[in-house]
């Protein structure tokens, strides 16, 4: 057990934080090369609300984020996504061996 | 070419490029209170257009489609009331204004004769147009003319908001075929 907390602890000791900013309509960066377990904050630098849906069945997501607002989450798989309001927008996160 | 004749070539454009042409612009040096009062004016038409649809529609792309544009639309008003305000600018009623209004007198009285799919189409259809014809007359008039650099920086903003919304509708003209 003690084993394994360590590992967990490293684990989250080298995991990172990367941020997407939506502005313009767009994700930038669109595509984002991270590790399992890194998290992803995503700022709404925008005019409008928008959100992050997961494609293509829409099975992880966050709520509305409002204008100046921001969210996030720890990712563990690589993801494609959407803005659903504005399906324009599209996301990509790789997940890097 | 002068700068007036410029504005009347790109005016024409905007006109006679849009199929169901929703509204033109009248050659004319625009103040800022009037490029305000356009700005507030046009976003508030597609709003009730918005608000139509989910009245009259029962798909829910369409639905969908109508909910992002009165949310979107009344985002930028607010934003744009809020900066007049701060500039302390009234906007101004304006023959463009009164244009905008009077086509979408006629607009709304079309979108109301129709029902089911034939409204979708008709609903549609004129968000791909408007939406070109405001883009044209954003980029083409109301950014040139606008002096005060704050309104000219939000008119440069919403830029891209309605360049998405005119490609969502052609996703949602196509879906529709």
């Amino acid at each position: 057990m003690a084993c394994g907390s360590s590992e967990k602890k490293s684990v989250e000791s080298h995991a990172t934080t990367f941020e997407v900013f939506i502005k313009d309509m767009q994700f930038n960066p669109s595509e984002l090369h991270i590790h399992k377990g890194d998290t992803v904050i995503w700022y709404n630098d925008g005019i409008v609300v928008h959100d992050i849906t997961a494609q293509p069945d829409d099975s992880w997501g966050s709520e509305l984020i409002a204008i100046g607002e921001e969210w996030k989450t720890v990712i563990n798989e690589d993801i494609n996504y959407i803005c659903s309001i504005h399906p324009t927008m599209k996301g990509k996160i790789i997940l890097d061996k | 070419m002068s700068t007036l004749n410029k504005t009347i070539q790109w005016i024409a454009i905007a006109i006679f490029t849009t199929t169901f042409m929703t509204f033109s612009v009248s050659a004319q040096d625009l103040t800022d209170p009037e490029i305000a009062s356009i700005a507030v004016t046009a976003n508030s038409i597609d709003v009730d257009y918005g608000k139509i649809a989910l009245k009259k529609s029962s798909t829910p792309a369409v639905k969908k489609f109508a909910q992002a544009m009165i949310d979107d639309h009344n985002s930028i008003i607010q934003q744009a009331v809020d900066l007049a305000n701060k500039l302390g600018v009234t906007p101004k009623d304006n023959a463009v204004t009164q244009e905008l209004l009077q086509g979408s007198k006629e607009m709304t009285a079309n979108l109301n004769s129709k029902k089911g799919k034939a409204f979708d189409k008709a609903y549609i259809d004129n968000e791909v147009s408007y939406h070109e014809a405001v883009i044209s007359t954003v980029k083409n008039v109301l950014i040139p003319q606008s002096t005060n650099k704050e309104l000219k920086a939000l008119l440069v903003k919403v830029t891209p908001l309605l360049d998405a919304h005119l490609e969502m509708a052609k996703q949602a003209q196509a879906g529709l075929k």
